[in-house]
């Protein structure tokens, strides 16, 4: 199945949206280690697991908890380190 | 019973009113308004700034900003008012980032609940910023991972 990512902050970067195929069932866990490998692929100098790590993932309501399963046609947006104020 | 405002503003064509915040939150019978402006300033870690770029994802800010307005009042009284502000966009230094009003019937709380909130939104609402140099670089800042609830906040330091 096939998820979109919202690309914001640093990670604009990688342009405005980031679309990923997934097996059903992949949670947001598993989809950092997956994102990972795609920015790599866009960026081959982008060494940053930490960032990644470090962010979240987050529909138009909520955050997303790193167990929550992904749904067909997903639309997601991943938030890295804030600094808003 | 008080009132709470928030809201996002492209500050290429709305700068935030400081006032507007102000006269939101002086309400009868309340007697203290305490007022918390951000603006941008002209060095960060000894580099030259020139402006900022303020990033929102919007939905979750405005809610980010009802939830800890909710909790402000759940700690210090149903009475106080708050309005809470943040630009997105461009901002040169001396700009206006952030306006925070609270009301209260007491200078006591009205203190407490604005530091609370300035303090809330800088780890918990999705916002990011791009900072712009003298020497023509720009870099996103390294910020704080963001805190999902209020207690996570007390275990982070604070960011300037």
């Amino acid at each position: 199945m096939n998820v979109t990512i919202q690309c914001f902050g640093v990670f604009r970067s990688f342009g405005d949206r980031i679309a990923l195929s997934v097996e059903k069932g992949t949670t947001v866990c598993e989809l950092r280690g997956l994102l990972r490998d795609k920015l790599t692929q866009l960026d081959s100098s982008f060494d940053n697991s930490g960032l990644i790590k470090n962010s979240h993932f987050a529909t138009e309501t909520e955050i997303l908890a790193d167990s929550a399963p992904l749904e067909e046609a997903m639309n997601i947006v991943i938030i890295p380190p804030v600094s808003g104020g | 019973m008080g009132a709470i405002f928030v809201d996002i503003c492209d500050v290429a064509t709305q700068p935030l009113d400081v006032m507007a915040g102000l006269a939101f939150v002086t309400r009868s019978p309340n007697g203290a308004e305490n007022l918390f402006v951000g603006t941008v300033r002209g060095v960060n870690q000894g580099k030259e700034v020139l402006g900022v770029s303020y990033d929102v994802f919007e939905s979750l800010a405005k809610r980010s900003f009802t939830d800890i307005c909710a909790e402000a009042r759940a700690k210090w009284g149903r009475e106080l008012s708050l309005y809470v502000t943040h630009g997105k966009g461009r901002l040169p230094v001396g700009g206006v980032g952030i306006v925070i009003a609270v009301g209260a019937p007491h200078r006591d709380e009205a203190f407490k609940a604005c530091r609370y909130v300035i303090e809330q939104v800088k780890h918990r609402s999705p916002i990011c910023k791009l900072e712009h140099y003298a020497d023509g670089d720009s870099e996103w800042t390294k910020g704080c991972e963001l805190c999902t609830h209020e207690h996570e906040v007390a275990g982070h330091g604070r960011h300037s």
